[in-house]
């Protein structure tokens, strides 16, 4: 589904520059759900972002669904991502002048569904999520937790192929970074969609089918005891 | 250390800064520009008549410079009093000094003055004057003895005037002989030496004051009479003491009076020009309150931070205000070394003038003085303390646990004002209306209009809140995050708001008041100027003056003409109606025949009932300035004062004069000749016949066997010069409105580009999701199209209120006269267009770090 071959990213234009990561060769099959840990500066955000055209390669190819990605080309991958992609960040990044309704219905606005539908799959994504009685509520009216879950919402309400989830609980106390990620996982299980997410949490991770490291020298499986 | 780490936060945001300065700054300098002007050209004026009264203590006249005269049998009363030393009758006029210019205009009409130039005159009896006055005593020539100047025909010559006729003012290349015409008739005069005044720049020739009467046909007629009194004697008391014993519409005046006097005539221009253009300064202020907001809202989680490091409220609180006094300050003094020098060129480039025609004529150097500068500085600082005084109480009262912690401007406190201020404000305009004006200034107006900006300032939020909430939701997504975000993050595109809101309603209010003063005028033009042709000598003496009066003989002459149906002759007198009050400049009295089609081209606005009891009195017409100054009334019996006697004549009605905003007033030409005995000619108008050809006309008039140099001008063309004299005289504020729209746009631009740091996370998760770089572009455009048409659509009808304002009271009270409402729609349209497109612009433009690719590692960033 998602295939990465000898991806080399270096900042900076010139070959001496030291790369963040040099020829990651990686594959992550539809439906899986992949655990990416690393030590800070890593490279993990970069590599979510190379994922997601935001940030172009110094070398190397990205494919998704047999379709190759090129940051360099703004338009294209702008509609990949507004069609295929959906992010979870640490710091939820809600809309404060959109109630939850409306910042679900980001992506199904921006992807043009009809408000019919856009208005079935909002309650359909609130009531999974839990949040059925707060779609009016504006974000500051709502709790670390509950913004969360309005993100994995939002994330999911289109139906991406891919989800990229940047330490998605990295602000949430331990109790409720339990409960966003066991919802998170079922949702991607009812949803049927691939994700990576990016955590230093070894909780976090053992919720993913697979778990792997990044390091100077590439991807490597990280297994647990 | 606070002070420091708010400097360093001055420093960071450099492009704001500089933007808030400059908006300081240039209202500063354009009010203090104007002021300064304004001063130096009063100061000239009032220095030129100190220099030619000497060191007078009193001054009898009648009425104002060039007025005409009075009894010279005056002088022995006065000179007669106890408390008198010393009293010098004079006669003040000017004379044209015409060069031989060949005349090569072929068109209709000469162009006025063509050729021709003014020397002031001044008739003294030299002796007694020159105790006044030693610069009158002057240096003869050695070729003439020490009493040619009591020959009438001989005068001592300043500079300027020795320039004026030949010699480029140098002793040894001076004609000894030339020419002036006066009356029509040219008259030769010879140069006896030489007398320079400081203190008089222009033109100016001192002869013998029987001379002076000869030449200007005044005999037994005096100007004024300069008085030195004994030594310790007060000269109010005297004034007061002599007020008895002169004539109707003769005062006695104090320097200090005469001072007020001929400030006066100019007072209500000068007060709305600088009023105006602290209009400047006031936009500038919000360009503070714009920039500081966001700057605050920027800085929210450091204060909180500050705040949780021990900082008090107080100490945050004055720390901010200092951050506004500091760029008050710096803009301030910016201002002033800008306004001072714009003053300087201002006065070297076109005068004292600035258009008005108040001072034309004068050439005066900038004066200005400490504590004016200190002023406009401190001017300076006070708006950057009120820009930056909300903006801080609202840094002061948000909970710091909550800031810290905040992300963008959501949940901030909101920097405006509450709204029932608004209303409040609003409230207080409409009592400040309904109370007359003071002084003669429409200062409660003037108030009036500061409320009712700001009260409706204050409820612009709300006001855009709710007719957003109206405006059906497009289906464009992205115009929709446009209309959510400004609906419901009012405060921070309030800051942006308030700007546009200001300059462009003061633009609007400018715009419909000086387009309802044109159309006005050329209304009123082109029924005072209902005849064929206008015929007048130099400047024809229309306030009053004699020497370019025309006789009898040339009037017959020109009513003689082939061609000519009927020739109207027309004179100016310029009398004191109230004289306890000398510093009040005197009407101007019109006559002229009366006849109903003349009463038309009055534009008559108010007639006495015709049932009124009339005593078979003659009728006058007064303008709404002697109306409104001297309360008289239509249906009222007056005295008017003329030559020493008082004649009762009944007030027939009131018409509008946009001519003279002291007071006009117009009577039979009939009924003065049968007062006195001045026939004089000061303009003559000619109707033609239906089969009379007007270039034939205008070459027989030419050709008239006369000394006098006649100006021709027909009735379109005297209009094209008044309007053009008009539109000179709002440049001035074209200019300043210009102005206030670029610190109104700067305004914008300053509250987008910080939104765009502000809300650079909100960009990032929307580039994130899927939205392009043009599409951010787009967003941002429609925020500022928005915006924009908010800020339009209030201007538009707070600029429309406050046009009434101007129109109906700022007007009527500062110079007397009313006029008819013309709004510019289709201008007023194609200026809302385009600022709602130049804010959209400015948005973008502004706001093009929200499509850099920072705003995409920022979504990383912790809030």
């Amino acid at each position: 589904m998602l295939e990465i071959r000898t991806l080399t990213k270096r900042f900076g234009d010139t070959p001496s520059t030291a790369p963040v990561f040099e020829n990651l060769d990686f594959v992550l099959n539809t439906g899986e759900y992949c655990a990416l840990m690393g030590e800070s500066g890593a490279g993990k955000s970069t590599l979510l972002n190379i994922i997601a055209g935001l940030e172009p390669t110094t070398s190397g190819t990205i494919t998704l669904e047999g379709q190759a990605l090129d940051a360099n080309i703004d338009d294209a991958v702008t509609l990949f991502r507004r069609e295929k992609l959906g992010f979870i960040f640490q710091a939820f990044h809600l809309l404060p002048y959109l109630n939850v309704f409306e910042n679900i219905a980001l992506p199904l606005r921006l992807n043009r569904w009809t408000e019919e539908k856009i208005s079935a799959r909002v309650t359909e994504m609130l009531a999974s999520v839990g949040l059925g009685d707060k779609r009016a509520s504006l974000p500051r009216e709502l709790s670390g937790g509950e913004m969360q879950r309005v993100a994995i919402a939002r994330a999911l309400a289109h139906r991406p192929r891919l989800l990229l989830a940047d330490e998605p609980t990295g602000n949430l106390d331990p109790d409720t970074a339990l409960q966003v990620l066991e919802l998170l996982r079922s949702e991607i299980r009812r949803n049927n969609t691939t994700a990576i997410i990016v955590t230093h949490s070894e909780i976090a991770a053992r919720t993913a089918d697979r778990a792997v490291m990044l390091t100077r020298a590439g991807l490597k499986p990280r297994l647990f005891s | 250390m606070l002070a420091k780490l708010f400097l360093a936060s001055l420093r960071a945001n450099l492009g704001r800064t500089v933007l808030a300065l400059a908006g300081i700054a240039l209202g500063v300098a354009l009010g203090l520009a104007v002021h300064v002007i304004n001063q130096s050209a009063i100061g000239e004026m009032q220095q030129a008549a100190r220099t030619l009264s000497g060191d007078a203590d009193l001054s009898i006249r009648a009425g104002r410079v060039n007025a005409s005269g009075f009894d010279e049998n005056l002088l022995e009363i006065v000179a007669a009093n106890e408390r008198v030393q010393m009293a010098s009758p004079v006669i003040e006029a000017d004379a044209a000094y015409r060069k031989d210019v060949p005349n090569t205009s072929t068109g209709a009409a000469l162009q006025p003055m063509q050729g021709r130039q003014t020397i002031k005159f001044i008739g003294v009896d030299i002796f007694r004057a020159a105790l006044l006055q030693p610069g009158f005593a002057g240096e003869m020539y050695p070729s003439d003895d020490r009493f040619a100047m009591l020959r009438g025909d001989h005068v001592l010559l300043n500079q300027a005037a020795r320039a004026v006729i030949g010699g480029g003012g140098a002793d040894e290349n001076t004609p000894r002989k030339f020419s002036v015409t006066v009356g029509g008739a040219s008259h030769s005069l010879t140069v006896a030496g030489k007398a320079e005044l400081a203190g008089y720049a222009g033109p100016l020739a001192i002869i013998d004051i029987a001379g002076a009467q000869t030449l200007f046909n005044q005999l037994g007629q005096v100007s004024r009479i300069d008085i030195r009194l004994i030594p310790g004697t007060n000269s109010a008391d005297v004034a007061r003491a002599l007020a008895s014993q002169l004539p109707a519409g003769v005062t006695a005046s104090t320097p200090e009076q005469a001072d007020k006097q001929s400030a006066a005539v100019s007072r209500a221009y000068r007060i709305n020009l600088t009023v105006l253009s602290l209009v400047a300064l006031f936009t500038g202020g919000f360009l503070v309150f714009s920039t500081q907001s966001l700057s605050v809202l920027r800085r929210r989680a450091q204060f909180a931070l500050y705040r949780t490091l021990g900082v008090t409220r107080g100490e945050l609180m004055r720390a901010l205000i200092a951050e506004g006094a500091v760029l008050g300050c710096i803009g301030g003094i910016i201002g002033t070394a800008l306004g001072l020098w714009l003053a300087t060129f201002a006065l070297a480039k076109f005068g004292g003038d600035l258009g008005s025609g108040f001072f034309a004529g004068t050439a005066p150097v900038a004066q200005w003085t400490w504590p004016t500068l200190a002023f406009f500085t401190s001017l300076g600082i006070a708006a950057g303390v009120a820009g930056a005084a909300i903006p801080a109480r609202a840094a002061v009262n948000e909970a710091p646990a909550r800031a810290i912690k905040a992300s963008d401007g959501e949940g901030a406190t909101s920097a405006l004002p509450p709204t029932w201020t608004g209303f409040a404000l609003i409230v207080l305009s409409g009592v400040l209306l309904l109370l007359p004006a003071f002084d003669d200034i429409p200062w409660l107006a003037y108030l009036a209009i500061a409320a009712l900006l700001l009260g409706v300032l204050a409820l612009s939020p709300i006001a855009s809140t709710r007719i957003i909430a109206i405006i059906p939701k497009p289906k464009n997504f992205i115009a929709q995050l446009s209309l959510n975000h400004i609906e419901k993050s009012p405060g921070p595109s309030a800051a942006g708001i308030t700007g546009v809101v200001a300059s462009f309603s003061l633009m609007i209010a400018m715009l419909i008041m000086v387009v309802s003063f044109r159309s006005s005028l050329e209304q009123w033009l082109i029924g005072v100027l209902n005849q064929d042709l206008y015929v007048r000598q130099g400047n024809g003496g229309s306030g009053g003056g004699d020497s370019n009066a025309l006789n009898t003989s040339t009037g017959a002459a020109l009513q003689a003409l082939a061609g000519v149906a009927q020739a109207d002759f027309l004179r100016y007198r310029s009398i004191v109606l109230d004289s306890t009050k000398p510093e009040q400049p005197p009407v101007t009295l019109i006559t002229r025949p009366l006849r109903e089609n003349v009463l038309q081209s009055l534009s008559v606005l108010k007639r006495a009932a015709a049932d009124t009891n009339r005593d078979k009195l003659p009728d006058i017409w007064i303008s709404e300035a002697v109306a409104d100054l001297y309360g008289y009334t239509p249906g009222q019996t007056i005295s008017l004062p003329l030559d020493g006697t008082t004649h009762p004549v009944f007030v027939a009605g009131i018409w509008r004069d946009y001519a003279r905003s002291f007071g006009a007033m117009v009577i039979d030409r009939e009924v003065y000749l049968k007062w006195t005995a001045d026939d004089k000619i000061n303009d003559v108008s000619l109707k033609l016949s239906t089969d009379a050809n007007k270039a034939n006309v205008i070459a027989a008039v030419r050709n008239l066997p006369i000394e006098a140099k006649l100006d021709i001008a027909d009735a379109a063309e005297i209009r094209k010069f008044s309007l053009q004299a008009f539109d000179r005289s709002f440049a001035v504020t074209y200019a300043l409105e210009i102005a206030a729209i670029f610190v109104g746009l700067a305004g914008i631009s300053a509250t987008f580009s910080a939104q765009a740091w502000s809300r650079r996370r909100e960009f990032g998760m929307l580039r994130h999701l899927g939205v392009s770089r043009r599409e951010i572009a787009t967003l941002l455009g429609a925020e500022g199209a928005l915006l924009g048409a908010l800020g339009a659509g209030i201007g538009l009808l707070l600029g429309m209120a406050i046009a009434l304002i101007l129109i109906f009271v700022v007007n009527r009270e500062s110079f007397h006269w009313s006029m008819e409402l013309h709004i510019p729609w289709v201008t007023m349209a194609v200026l809302s267009v385009a600022l709602v497109v130049l804010t959209s612009i400015s948005a973008v433009l502004s706001g093009k770090f929200a499509m850099s690719k920072q705003v995409i590692a920022a979504v990383k960033e912790d809030a």
